[in-house]
């Protein structure tokens, strides 16, 4: 696939990341709706099993559609890019991890992270948008922040995916874990307290 | 002990496994985009730009002039400007050396969201009769096919420049003649071919024609 089919495709992955989040929050927000309560809670209870894991997929694929622009389309990461990497790199490993033992502990300090990232990806966007609150009006040679190495479908640049993907996460993370999951967590810490 | 902080009864949840196959879905989905994104990349094509020129290379007569410092002073002030020899976009030869009456050179890279900001700026101000007398040259500088905004001279046509573009060469030859420090990138020319100004960054029109106004006087 060509860079530009590349960009398309994580464009589109944001745009389904974008109603996931958006159809979570008119779930949340409308709860007080029977229907939209029970559909709801359809929803979360299929998804439930695999948040964790879906978490850590999201997680996953940003960080390799990352590597992608960097290593294989050549497209330099700026200092925004590397914060966002700060924060998305280690939240794939340690939700893989935690993913594949089944630890769902790690869910509040992991969405805690996303979030984290999600916001420097918001100022991230505000740059691209506002070239000066770089506080500069002079472009560095060197690469700023400011140019918008992808635009696909009119607004979704590479902080727009970033931001996507730690919304999916952090909303991923929100699912509360299997009860005997959660069971499963207590009985860890009880067995580490009483040695 | 633990006290689960919701009383959870749906079945799902009890089993701690789905009934929709959710992971089967989430793939279909990846796949069915994948699939999206390449058909439509392949239907689409890629835009390219007609014959035109975006690098070549630049001759330069006459010393190069010194990196514009950061701090406000501007060693080439009354320094003689280089002649650079090139191509324009359509492939015809285009100069940019002293005449007879002043010269401006608007320097522009067609990433710089800086030079996508002042380009319009600078154009309207054109149109309105800025620079009145003054010969006025577009260089285009730092062209980089994966960049975006590419090609360059579709984005100078775009922002409705008509004046002469010259095309700089991929080690920015021209640029580095001017002493260019970053972009966009003004030099003004008296008419005796010695620099009057220079300008980085996105400065509005007013210094520009501040510093035309006083050449006249």
């Amino acid at each position: 696939m060509t860079v530009r089919a590349m960009s398309l495709f994580f464009a589109l992955l944001a745009v389904g990341a974008n109603l996931v989040v958006v159809a979570a929050v008119i779930g949340r927000l409308g709860r007080a709706i029977p229907a939209i309560a029970a559909l709801r809670a359809t929803v979360v209870d299929e998804v439930r099993p695999y948040a964790l894991g879906l978490a850590a997929f999201v997680a996953s694929v940003a960080t390799a559609g990352s590597l992608y622009y960097s290593e294989v389309a050549g497209f330099p990461p700026c200092t925004l890019c590397w914060v966002q990497r700060g924060f998305m790199y280690p939240l794939a490993l340690v939700l893989v991890v935690a993913a594949a033992r089944g630890t769902w502990r790690v869910r509040t300090g992991a969405r805690v992270w996303a979030l984290l990232g999600g916001a420097v990806s918001v100022w991230h966007l505000l740059v691209e948008r506002f070239p000066a609150l770089e506080g500069s009006a002079v472009c560095d040679p060197a690469n700023p922040c400011s140019i918008r190495w992808v635009q696909e479908l009119g607004f979704i640049t590479i902080p727009y995916m970033a931001l996507s993907a730690f919304l999916l996460a952090a909303t991923l993370l929100w699912v509360d874990p299997p009860h005997d999951q959660s069971r499963a967590d207590d009985a860890r810490t009880e067995t580490r307290e009483t040695r | 002990m633990a006290t689960p902080t919701r009383t959870r009864t749906r079945a799902g949840a009890r089993r701690g496994r789905s009934r929709v196959p959710v992971v089967g879905i989430v793939i279909a989905a990846v796949v069915a985009l994948a699939v999206v994104a390449l058909a439509v990349t392949l239907l689409t094509g890629d835009d390219q730009a007609a014959e035109t020129v975006e690098v070549a290379d630049v001759d330069v007569e006459g010393e190069a002039l010194p990196q514009l410092p950061g701090d406000g002073s501007d060693p080439a002030i009354g320094s003689p400007v280089p002649s650079l020899h090139g191509v324009s976009p359509v492939g015809g030869p285009v100069s940019i050396e002293p005449g007879d009456e002043p010269l401006l050179i608007v320097v522009g890279a067609h990433w710089c969201p800086h030079c996508q900001a002042e380009l319009p700026r600078v154009v309207e101000w054109l149109d309105q009769g800025g620079a009145e007398g003054v010969e006025v040259v577009g260089l285009s500088t730092a062209a980089d096919e994966s960049a975006p905004n590419w090609p360059p001279s579709a984005w100078w046509e775009r922002e409705g420049w008509d004046r002469p573009v010259l095309v700089d060469s991929a080690d920015q030859t021209a640029a580095q003649a001017l002493g260019v420090s970053g972009y966009p990138f003004f030099v003004l020319v008296d008419a005796d071919g010695r620099v009057a100004g220079r300008w980085a960054g996105e400065i509005g029109t007013e210094p520009l024609d501040a510093a035309i106004a006083a050449l006249d006087s």
